[in-house]
């Protein structure tokens, strides 16, 4: 029950923020969600000097604004705060290159995907930002019942007692499906097969995604990311396909005309 | 009938509806021209880089095109590259290009269904050869439509135009006392079409732009704020609708029948 009423919670302000913030606003909203998701993810990659935590939320958050804002990002000036911080990881906190590169992982894993959903928004307007939500939940959702239903082998036995093969492929055919059906209205001008595709895809990293995520929380042996969400764990268990599924989107909306 | 046309593309219960309803189908310009500005400013609001306005232009394009094919208008003019753009990064310009490809390939299904005659005006030669054949395969293939005729102005200059013209005219040896307005205009880029009655500039700025100088000469301008990849169907009929409660002169004064017009 307590589930469902966060997620009912959940969907509805994050539909609400998405068809009517300000595109200031929405930026803002996502960084903090970006955070909250880089401060999890401290958690499980074993980060516990508070210094180093804020720094690494800090830095998510960051990487997230500029990666929302394709004009100003800059190779250079990324190049130069990735040495830079480096230098307080290793020089000042006196992590090993290992610790430093953990540190790094969590604004590029976090921060660049959420990054480019606000970019997906700015770029395709709301309606087309819902979509790429609705293919992730949708690819989710096919993979729960379709796993229920008819989940006979393990998909990945060591990382995750639960997934299984067929599950998986049910959230592809599901997300393609989905795709097909809902993007034309959206995506004026695109063919059947080409969404299909782009379904199957997403889906398919998003599988990677949850994947990836149930991994880092299976080294820090913990079960959720955290309990800020009652019912759901935490924010990275929410958005844990979304950050490996939008990348993809963002390039397949890029090369559209 | 039109309305028809236009409602049976609308959605329903779209506000855009009830527009539709409100224009006089009997009064529609016969040619619109249209100066698609702010793709620039609209990416540069969004953080975006410049080429990512033009691809959402993209978008605005199909919506107007299809549009006033449905509103039955003849003749629709977009300024899509001046003879000037040149001056532009060598990037953007190839990304311009490039997206005018995609678009006559993704559209052409959409111009041959709506029966629009494509065509182009401006010094076409100057153009990459992959974009030239690209365009001349889109004229031929809609060459036999008998609807809207759609204008792309490309490496289009209004000065160039009327020096081409000139050039034409002596070339075909027409005497100084023979040349006069009609006979001038039938060496123009668009000879044979209506001169633009409505020219629309999107994003706000109050300047011609060197576009179709000699044809605006009677035309109502109808500026908007709205930046060009915002442009929908409801904007070119707000255009229309303003358009034509505007009282046309041509120099004269107004008629009884025009000033007791509803």
């Amino acid at each position: 029950m307590t589930r469902l009423v966060s997620g009912v919670i959940l969907a509805v302000a994050a539909v609400a923020a998405i068809v009517w913030l300000p595109l200031v606003a929405l930026r803002v909203m996502v960084a903090a969600i970006a955070a909250a998701a880089a401060f999890e993810y401290t958690a499980l990659a074993g980060i516990s000097r508070p210094a180093s935590r804020a720094l690494v939320m800090a830095m998510t958050a960051i990487a997230c604004w500029a990666v929302g804002m394709p004009a100003w990002t800059s190779v250079p000036v990324t190049t130069a705060a990735v040495l830079a911080w480096l230098a307080v990881e290793v020089l000042l906190f006196g992590h090993d290159i290992g610790g430093a590169a953990v540190a790094l992982t969590g604004a590029v894993y976090i921060g660049g995907p959420l990054g480019l959903l606000v970019a997906v928004h700015a770029r395709a307007g709301w309606k087309v930002t819902l979509l790429l939500l609705a293919t992730v939940v949708v690819s989710d959702t096919a993979q729960y019942y379709a796993g229920r239903g008819f989940g006979r082998r393990l998909l990945a036995p060591v990382i995750s007692p639960k997934k299984t093969i067929e599950g998986a492929l049910g959230g592809l055919a599901g997300a393609a499906v989905f795709l097909a059906l809902a993007g034309p209205r959206v995506l004026v001008g695109e063919s059947l097969l080409r969404l299909a595709l782009l379904g199957v895809a997403m889906a398919a990293v998003g599988i990677c995604g949850d994947l990836f995520e149930s991994s880092l929380k299976r080294h820090a042996g913990l079960k959720d990311s955290s309990t800020l969400i009652p019912g759901h764990g935490g924010v990275l268990d929410r958005i844990d396909a979304l950050l490996f599924a939008t990348p993809m989107f963002y390039l397949y909306l890029r090369d559209l005309p | 009938m039109p309305l028809d046309e236009l409602l049976a593309w609308i959605p329903p219960g779209d506000p855009d509806a009830a527009l539709a309803r409100q224009v006089a189908f009997d009064r529609l310009p016969a040619h619109v021209a249209i100066i698609m500005d702010g793709n620039g400013r609209w990416a540069s609001q969004r953080h975006l880089p410049r080429v990512e306005g033009h691809r959402a232009g993209i978008e605005a394009v199909r919506d107007t095109v299809e549009c006033a094919a449905r509103l039955g208008i003849q003749v629709l003019t977009l300024y899509a590259f001046s003879v000037e753009n040149w001056k532009r990064p060598v990037t953007e310009v190839s990304t311009l290009m490039m997206l005018l490809k995609r678009y006559l390939r993704s559209e052409l299904g959409t111009l041959l269904r709506n029966e629009i005659r494509f065509r182009v005006i401006g010094r076409i030669d100057e153009l990459a050869p992959d974009i030239k054949s690209e365009l001349n395969e889109a004229i031929a293939r809609t060459s036999g439509n008998r609807g809207m005729l759609f204008n792309i102005a490309l490496n289009y200059g209004g000065r160039a135009e009327i020096v081409d013209a000139a050039r034409r005219a002596i070339e075909a040896g027409v005497r100084a006392e023979d040349l006069d307005e009609s006979r001038f205009a039938s060496f123009l880029y668009t000879a044979g079409q209506p001169d633009p009655d409505l020219m629309i500039r999107t994003s706000g700025e109050m300047r011609v732009s060197n576009y179709l100088l000699w044809q605006i000469a009677y035309a109502e301008i109808y500026v908007t704020d709205t930046l060009w990849p915002d442009f929908r169907r409801r904007h070119l009929i707000d255009a229309v609708l303003a358009y034509q409660k505007r009282e046309r002169r041509y120099g004269g004064i107004s008629t009884p029948a025009a000033a007791t017009a509803p």
